[in-house]
């Protein structure tokens, strides 16, 4: 029996099929087909204009080159006009330079300067026949990326901050194959999140969303906060930055230390994203629970107390297959390493400290409760960086 | 509009919403998406001119890109010399009564699926859709009455169908 109500389901089930998710090829794609039809707009224009020229003294009609007719101020590279503002990883990159070679060319360079702020490049080619292919390469000749023909424009890539040279590489090119790069560098802008001092714990990274967080108080040494949540879907990540000094970090979980070490400053110019290195978290552990997360510096040395014990995959291998982290929590100096390879011998760890049933009692400094940095040491800028297993530490 | 809106934005945002559209209209995710960057690339060149509801505009430049679409491209009809079996309905499975009824949606005339898709999917009223389709509150109702009525006597349909679509 088919009622309105079975047609409504119908026509939804079929909609359904749809995919979720955007296309993120669609926005070039349409910008493709706009300069397609600007190219046929113009080639009439001309033939309009010529003839208007001969009967009389016409105009050629003023073809937009930006929304609305608008006058942009977007590049126009390699036959694309590319977005003034690019955005990657929630962060805004501001155009700053590009270049394009003559038509038919087989190689193109681009001499970059050092930088102190991270940049993207976006790799252009217009009419690179199909199957022809203009790779953007490193200094060493490495790949950073591709466009495959035809013609388009690839999404931004990150790039180094070292002066060096940019390259690119067109096979398979016709004689008007047009390459070009151009370069975006970040502004100063943060993305919505836990921000201190230019550092930021993004709110929301890949499917995840940031459910707490907080930066070490130069005042004390330390910072908690509490998160609500199972510890299976909770993913930390941390960000410590110690000026050079010599500086630990600890992390207590309900009152117990689960990771500690020394502090990894990140590469100058890429502190902002405190989510930048790597995240962690306990995927065997389930429960709703409330949380109380401590952090803090201390100059001395690191405290391994219980942290073999809170891992069941401590024997040294990552956890695989782990579902995709739903929420994140952002302590702001300290996020637990990965599981150690050895376990320890090398670090001055306890022989015999690892396992999951594994009472790890042995300090190897003094307790954590109260431990403050010494005055020029603490950590003020607590970053994403997450700290070296305790092996790979004293390597 | 406050301010313009962002076509990169835009379709970012709301072009998955609206390729559901393209692909109802097309019953083609090829189709539909060529359907859509058509309708997208019409709308970014008057962008500045689109007043308060850009979904609406694109909205309204798809369908009718659809609607005239469809006179000057290949429809997908191929010729056969067996007709294919058709699946055996099973009047318990809805799953199968959605299948049956989407491909009957899938014959219909462009301009009545168009309304059957405005209507029943959209859910825009009688004036609504006239509005888009840029014609009289009359002519969506009797675009939408010819539609049923063949919907009631599709062979697909014939088993579960009662002349309860109404």
């Amino acid at each position: 029996m088919s009622t309105i109500d079975d047609l409504r389901a119908a026509l939804a089930a079929d909609a359904a099929s749809v995919d979720t998710h955007t296309d993120p090829a669609r926005g070039a794609a349409v910008h493709q087909r706009v300069r397609g039809i600007r190219r046929r707009r113009r080639a009439g224009a001309v033939g309009a204009a010529a003839l208007a020229a001969v009967v009389a003294f016409g105009v050629v009609p003023q073809l937009a080159d930006g929304p609305g007719g608008e006058r942009d101020e977007r590049p126009l590279v390699a036959g694309h006009r590319l977005p003034g503002d690019v955005e990657v990883l929630g962060f805004d990159y501001r155009f700053a330079t590009s270049v394009q070679s003559r038509p038919g060319d087989e190689r193109l360079a681009l001499e970059v300067d050092a930088a102190d702020r991270r940049r993207v490049a976006v790799l252009a080619a217009d009419d690179l026949p199909a199957g022809g292919t203009a790779s953007l390469l490193d200094v060493d000749g490495e790949l950073i990326t591709r466009v495959v023909g035809p013609s388009r424009v690839e999404l931004p890539v990150p790039v180094w901050t070292e002066p060096g040279r940019l390259s690119v590489r067109v096979d398979g090119g016709s004689e008007d194959t047009v390459v070009g790069v151009a370069l975006y560098e970040r502004t100063d802008e943060l993305p919505a999140g836990l921000a201190s001092d230019g550092v930021v714990f993004r709110e929301r990274v890949g499917d995840a969303d940031l459910v707490g967080g907080a930066f070490v108080d130069p005042a004390t040494g330390a910072a908690t906060f509490t998160v609500d949540g199972p510890l299976s879907e909770i993913t930390f990540a941390q960000h410590c930055d110690s000026n050079g000094h010599r500086v630990f970090t600890a992390l207590e979980l309900d009152g117990e230390v689960v990771s500690s070490g020394r502090c990894d400053d990140p590469a100058a110019g890429l502190a902002e994203d405190a989510f930048g290195g790597d995240l962690f978290g306990w995927p065997e552990r389930v429960g709703d629970e409330t949380h109380q997360v401590r952090i803090y510096t201390t100059g001395g040395e690191v405290f391994p107390t219980r942290w073999c014990r809170s891992r069941t995959w401590s024997s040294g291998s990552p956890p695989t297959g782990r579902p995709p982290a739903r929420r994140s929590v952002a302590p702001g100096s300290t996020a637990p390493p990965r599981p150690p390879a050895g376990c320890g011998s090398s670090t001055g760890w306890p022989a015999g400290s690892c396992g999951s049933t594994t009472t790890c009692r042995s300090w190897s400094g003094s307790p954590p409760a109260g431990a403050r940095a010494p005055p020029g040491s603490r950590s003020t800028r607590p970053t994403g960086r997450s700290n070296p297993a305790p092996g790979r530490r004293a390597a | 509009m406050d301010a313009r809106v962002d076509f990169d934005d835009f379709v970012a945002a709301r072009s998955q919403a609206l390729l559901r559209t393209a692909y109802l209209l097309t019953r083609d995710h090829g189709l539909a998406e060529d359907l859509l960057q058509t309708a997208l690339s019409k709308a970014w060149f008057a962008w500045s001119r689109v007043d308060g509801q850009p979904e609406a505009y694109v909205r309204k430049i798809l369908v009718n890109t659809y609607a005239s679409w469809w006179r000057r491209r290949w429809n997908g009809e191929r010729p056969t010399d067996e007709l294919p079996e058709p699946a055996a309905a099973d009047s318990t499975d809805s799953a199968g009564l959605r299948h049956d009824l989407s491909e009957a949606v899938g014959r219909l005339p462009r301009r009545q699926r168009a309304v059957v898709v405005l209507r029943y999917f959209e859910d825009l009223s009688e004036a609504e859709t006239a509005e888009l389709l840029g014609c009289s509150r009359g002519t969506v109702k009797s675009q939408l009455s010819k539609a049923l009525a063949k919907l009631r006597i599709d062979p697909a349909l014939a088993e579960e169908q009662t002349g309860e679509l109404r």
